[in-house]
């Protein structure tokens, strides 16, 4: 039976939006990228002023380019490509607008609110409870969309590419309910629900599997669409795109604690870490395998073609940080990559090379498609590749140098036995000229970039722009809704859109629930120490300025059981230790030295509060040569206590063992710890954040002291 | 075999939750693998075609014939 044709209309304008959205974020995320890289070496540049801080704005910069430009870029490319693939308008415009400028309104609030302070700290999840929900809500609108859309299709079978984009609107649900469970102190601060290791095998379970689902499933969705259309040839396996998108997806969520190698988190949570990350690379190279494939027998045209060539190393960049990825988890290697640049390196491989350079080769294989026109220079594309290409190894080999170089010098012993860097800063010195380099390998990215803003707007300039492109194609022909004969499972499954969501949430979903349910559930994983007590208020107020400014990004508070370490900074952690840590403030990178142990007096990390006073004042004066920025308006600003009750009521409800009522004496106490602190520092102002921060860097990792 | 039989048991740390763990993901592979060898590949020839599929890019040719 043939069935006459219906002619219909592809919505072309929410492409567009996303597609500005995507360049203006883009240039925004860089521009600040460039900023904080040249902070490192010239720490002038933080200008005294909160609001430029490193600590704040570092997290602006993270956040611009996953969820400003990387996630503007997805959402261009799905909705660019399922309509087509679906051969249908997308099922609500009303939700496509919804989605769009919910979306904005959240990135732009975060530009706000980031550099405010507003924070979580919890890295690509800093974000504040109202921003937290706002994205809930507009990624369920984008959800009903796109299954709608499914729903409304006009062919039988949904292409692979779309089957990641499925997995990546789940599991992010998924991800982002589980990990934004906090509650609420005031309008913009919160407490998460998790504390220390908890916390941080949530948040790690979440920052690792964002990467698997926001930075690597919907771009290997937007591979599986483009690269065969720009090659003009099919995907050149579809089977291996089944065991591809299969394998990752079920293995992924596993591999989150790789992230918490040697740090206070149970063996067999470590372990199952490395065994799946190191598995995962038989599901990434194949999908690599299979883009790089797809071009057997058209290689001469990525010579001439530069969306191409994008393309090609887009891929191999996958490929590269998805070998070096099950490399950093085995704990050998992570003993040395971890907490240096090393990580940054890795990082900016997968965004500067696999998101990047795919989005790059996208926008230019789509505007001259929605302006219906040539694009404006194919020499400047290719111009703009070639610069690209070579910033991005002037941005990861200096920093791959530079992790190897000081990890070393971490560990280093002379014949003595004692430390051969004792003093954290000469490793650091020794780094800065890669730091400078490194800056200027982003620079050359971002010319790149504005060569290619350059580019399209030419290109949109002189071509005509199609809003609603009329096309045509018959209708569904409704089958059996069951297994007809003949029909496999998994071909039944690929006409079925919400039972393969199901599955897919499935195949996501044990991972993550094998590693935090026991983490939660059972108490034996996190053994309690008698003398760790809970954070007295001043403590508690010093700590969310802590959090506030960031102080993580920079520094981490988990000293792990190696020599070296336990010899710089004092006892190794112990997972009892966090129990009260709301959010947990372990770190990643230490571009600064550990501060697990400023409050042990044993340690060598200890410093008096006049030694604190002056160097968060001016970190020079006490620390010559240091690149730690000045945070002056800690001596001016008033701690702010109104919303203390409140703090010591929320942490009571989730367990901290303040004695009942104590919320309503908690100001006095603070003010009589406040004066205690001030008292020993020369021209101390009691009631002024620096006195609080003080307080809290005495407590942390005190509790181990008393036990000595 | 006795000195793979020694070397096996020398490994420790094996439990029931890597046990369980490994079982789930081996069958999870297997069946994929079962699947995928089962269904002939002329299944997907049309399928793996859907990007090339597109009425837009039509129109672009037609343009960029135009243009050159």
């Amino acid at each position: 039976m043939t069935m006459e044709n219906q002619i219909f209309k592809y919505d072309n304008k929410i492409v567009r939006l996303f597609l500005f959205a995507t360049i203006a974020y883009g240039i925004i995320a860089l521009i600040v990228g460039l900023l904080i890289a040249l902070q490192l070496p010239f720490p002038r540049l933080n200008f005294s002023t909160s609001f430029l801080t490193f600590g704040r704005i570092r997290p602006l910069h993270t956040n611009a380019v996953i969820f400003g430009f990387v996630g503007n870029a997805i959402f261009t490319g799905i909705y660019y490509s399922m309509q087509r693939l679906l051969k249908t308008r997308m099922w609500s415009d009303f939700l496509g607008r919804f989605h769009f400028w919910g979306w904005q309104l959240i990135i732009l609030s975060a530009a706000i609110t980031l550099p405010l302070g507003f924070s979580l700290s919890k890295e690509y999840a800093e974000l504040e409870w109202p921003l937290d929900i706002a994205i809930a809500v507009v990624w369920v609108a984008m959800g009903i969309n796109i299954t709608g859309t499914l729903l409304v299709r006009r062919v039988k079978h949904i292409y692979v590419a779309i089957w990641f984009y499925i997995a990546t609107w789940t599991a992010i649900a998924l991800l982002h309910v589980v990990n934004s469970i906090e509650i609420p102190v005031s309008f913009w601060q919160s407490y998460p629900v998790y504390a220390g290791v908890q916390d941080a095998v949530v948040q790690w379970w979440y920052g690792h599997n964002a990467v698997a689902f926001f930075l690597t499933t919907p771009f290997l969705g937007l591979m599986y669409y483009f690269l065969p259309k720009a090659a003009n040839r099919p995907v050149y396996s579809y089977k291996l795109s089944i065991v591809h998108f299969w394998s990752l997806i079920f293995l992924y969520m596993w591999a989150g604690p790789h992230h918490l190698l040697y740090q206070a988190l149970p063996d067999w949570a470590q372990t199952l870490g490395v065994v799946f990350s190191v598995m995962l690379i038989a599901p990434s190279w194949g999908g690599m395998i299979n883009g790089l494939l797809t071009l057997r027998g058209v290689w001469d045209k990525v010579r001439e073609e530069p969306i191409l060539k994008f393309f090609v190393v887009a891929v191999t960049a996958y490929g590269m940080a998805t070998f070096e990825g099950p490399l950093l988890s085995l704990k050998n290697v992570n003993a040395i990559s971890h907490f240096t640049d090393w990580t940054p390196a890795h990082t900016h491989i997968g965004g500067m090379g696999w998101n990047g350079l795919l989005t790059f080769g996208m926008l230019y294989w789509i505007v001259p498609r929605l302006w219906d026109v040539k694009l404006f220079s194919k020499k400047l594309a290719n111009t703009h590749f070639w610069i690209a290409t070579i910033g991005m190894l002037f941005w990861a080999i200096p920093m791959y140098w530079a992790g190897i170089t000081q990890s070393l010098m971490w560990k280093e012993f002379n014949e003595e036995g004692m430390l051969a860097y004792p003093n954290f800063l000469e490793t650091v010195t020794q780094i800065i000229p890669m730091y400078i380099t490194r800056a200027f390998g982003g620079l050359l990215y971002l010319i790149g970039f504005l060569m290619m803003m350059y580019n399209l707007f030419k290109t949109m300039a002189v071509g005509n722009f199609i809003g609603d492109e009329e096309v045509s194609a018959p209708p569904l022909q409704i089958e059996s809704e069951k297994r007809v004969a003949g029909e496999t499972i998994h071909s039944w499954l690929e006409r079925k859109p919400v039972q393969f969501t199901i599955w897919a949430v499935i195949a996501v979903a044990i991972g993550g629930a094998v590693e935090i349910i026991p983490m939660i559930t059972i108490k034996s994983n996190i053994p309690t120490i008698e003398t760790v007590t809970p954070y007295s208020p001043l403590e508690l107020q010093g700590r969310d300025i802590y959090v506030r400014e960031g102080c993580y990004n920079c520094h981490s508070q988990q000293v792990r059981p190696f020599r070296s370490e336990v010899e710089r900074y004092g006892d190794y952690s112990k997972a009892g230790e966090f129990v009260y840590d709301h959010p947990y403030q372990w770190g990643s990178k230490r571009t600064g030295p550990d501060l697990a142990r400023t409050g042990d007096i044993n340690s060598k990390m200890y410093k008096s509060a006049s030694w604190h006073f002056n160097h968060m004042l001016d970190p020079e004066s006490t620390s010559p040569g240091s690149i730690m920025p000045p945070y002056p308006w800690l001596y001016d600003t008033k701690l702010n206590n109104s919303s203390l009750e409140r703090k010591i009521e929320v942490m009571q409800f989730l367990g901290v063992p303040y004695p009942e009522g104590y919320a309503q004496k908690a100001l006095a106490d603070l003010e009589k710890q406040a004066q205690k602190v001030a008292a020993g520092i020369p021209n101390a102002e009691a009631d002024t954040e620096i006195i609080a921060l003080i307080a809290y860097l005495h407590k942390v990792g005190s509790g181990i002291s008393v036990q000595k | 075999m006795k000195l793979a039989m020694q070397y096996l048991g020398d490994i420790e740390g094996i439990g029931l939750t890597q046990s369980i763990v490994f079982g789930i993901t081996f069958a999870f592979f297997i069946l994929i693998l079962y699947y995928v060898m089962k269904t002939k590949t002329s299944y997907y020839t049309g399928i793996s075609e859907m990007p090339l599929d597109d009425e837009t890019d039509k129109t672009y040719s037609e343009k960029e014939l135009r243009n050159k």
